[in-house]
């Protein structure tokens, strides 16, 4: 059972959004607290756009349904300079939204949700929780078998 | 508590409702209507963000990839 509050990046609603995980989707949407920072929805929206003509307002009207859409703010801005300045100072280069996304994470105390943990794997040390799509389906598919008893 | 009003109509079919739901009070009727609603809305908006599985994943290549690509960029 997860408590905590859930952050999806991009890797993540690109991974959750297949017809396949429907299910598991929505069980999250109803049981779970999930968020989404703007820049991977701006991420996200790039994506869609690239392979198909879209609405752009009429997508984020969508998501913003469904998900918390979360700001960027001062506290985050200062903790994501923070992992950037001390990764840097030891040869670790991480995207710049990618650094954003996890201080948020951090900062407002979120299990961080992606499709491709490889992209944050030096940053758990520094206080984030991470957790890959895969165990997130495993997880709930255990509490939806528990729900349906 | 909040008292409101409603009609004899609508009390009636709240009172078949809260046999349905077992529910103790009218305010676990309500309760209950506003979840149920909130799942509605949640299926209905999930529905038109769904993408066949192969094109969901060509986004997910796509994202990780433009991703790879800037971390190359600064190295």
């Amino acid at each position: 059972m997860i408590e905590e509050a859930l952050l999806l990046d991009s890797t993540a609603l690109a991974s959750l959004h297949a017809e396949s995980n429907k299910p598991i989707l929505e069980f999250i949407l109803i049981k779970h607290e999930a968020h989404i920072s703007i820049l991977s929805l701006y991420e996200y929206l790039s994506a869609l756009g690239y392979f198909s003509e879209v609405d752009f307002n009429k997508l984020y009207r969508s998501i913003e349904k469904i998900y918390n859409i979360v700001g960027v703010d001062q506290q985050v801005i200062l903790k994501a300079a923070e992992l950037d300045s001390t990764l840097t100072k030891v040869g670790v280069f991480l995207n710049s939204v990618d650094l954003i996304v996890a201080a948020t994470a951090i900062v407002r105390s979120m299990v961080l949700v992606t499709a491709k943990p490889e992209l944050y794997r030096d940053l758990p040390k520094f206080g984030l929780k991470l957790l890959s799509v895969e165990d997130l389906c495993e997880i709930i598919r255990q509490e939806i078998e528990e729900y349906v008893e | 508590m909040k008292t409101i009003a409603v009609d004899e109509e609508t009390w009636k079919r709240l009172r078949k409702l809260r046999d349905k739901f077992g529910a103790k009070s009218y305010d676990e009727v309500i309760d209950k209507l506003i979840e149920l609603w909130h799942k509605q809305e949640l299926t209905e908006g999930v529905e038109e963000l769904l993408y066949p599985d192969e094109k969901s994943n060509r986004f997910l290549n796509y994202v990780f990839n433009k991703k790879l690509m800037k971390q190359d960029k600064q190295d």
